[in-house]
C-alpha cells in the first residue's frame, strides 16, 4: 500500500453507473521520508470517510476492488484507511493532528 | 484513477475480435494541481461517451474491464467518467461549464 494526502474532490455526473454514489477524492502521494507531498494528484474512491487534509492509506490494482464497497467496480485506487500515526526505525514520523 | 484530457482517437479496422465496437480515444495525462497536459499518451476504451476536449478519469488493469459494457474488451485502460468539476484545497480548480475552449491546442484554422 501507499500513503497519500487528500487534497480535494471530483464531481462527475456522467460516469459508469457502477460508480454511482461513490465519493471521488483527489489524493497526492506522500514522500515517507519527509511526509511532504510528492508527485501528481490522482483520483481515488473513498470507503472510510476520509476528508481533505488527511493522510490516508490506499491500495491499487485489482486489490482496490477487495473492499465490500468496490467489489466489481471499475476502480483502481481505493482508500482503505485513515492514518493516525507512523513510526519508522523507532521514531514517530507522523501524528495525525499534530502541527 | 488517472485523470487526462481526450485529445484524439484511434481507428483500427484490423484488430482483435475482442475490440470490436470499442471506441478508442487518445488521452493525455493532466496534472490536476496545474491542469497542464503531460507528454504522456494512453489509448483508452471509452465507456461513457467521452469526446475530444473532455477531462476524464479512467481505471487501469483488470479494473478497466469492470463494467457491463467494457467487460468484453481486451483493454487495460478504460474511461469511466467525464469530470464536471474539481475542487483542490478549498478552491474550484476546474469547471467544465466555464471552460470556453477546451480544444485550444487546435489551431484556430482547424476548428
Amino acid at each position: 500500500m501507499q500513503l497519500a494526502k487528500i487534497i480535494g474532490s471530483v464531481v462527475s455526473t456522467r460516469k459508469c453507473d457502477r460508480l454511482e454514489g461513490m465519493k471521488l477524492l483527489v489524493a497526492i502521494p506522500i514522500d515517507m521520508d519527509t511526509f511532504e507531498e510528492k508527485g501528481s494528484p490522482f483520483v481515488t474512491v473513498d470507503t472510510v470517510g476520509a476528508g481533505e487534509g488527511e493522510i490516508v492509506m490506499w491500495c491499487g490494482g485489482s486489490s482496490s476492488r477487495a473492499t465490500e464497497m468496490t467489489t466489481n467496480k471499475p476502480v483502481d485506487a481505493t482508500i482503505i484507511g485513515i492514518v493516525d500515526n507512523v513510526d519508522i526505525l523507532g521514531k514517530r514520523v507522523f501524528t495525525k493532528g499534530a502541527l | 484513477m488517472i485523470v487526462g484530457r481526450v485529445t484524439g482517437n484511434v481507428v483500427s479496422s484490423n484488430k482483435s475480435e475482442k475490440l470490436r465496437n470499442a471506441k478508442l480515444l487518445i488521452v493525455q495525462t493532466v496534472d490536476l494541481s496545474t491542469m497542464e497536459m503531460k507528454e504522456d499518451y494512453q489509448v483508452m476504451v471509452d465507456d461513457v461517451g467521452a469526446g475530444v476536449g473532455d477531462l476524464v478519469f479512467g481505471a487501469y488493469g483488470s479494473s478497466s474491464r469492470q463494467s457491463d459494457t467494457s467487460r468484453q474488451f481486451a483493454s487495460d485502460y478504460t474511461i469511466y467518467g467525464i469530470i464536471d468539476s474539481v475542487d483542490l484545497r478549498g478552491r474550484r480548480t476546474y469547471d467544465k461549464a466555464e471552460e470556453e475552449n477546451p480544444c485550444n491546442w487546435q489551431k484556430s484554422s482547424e476548428v
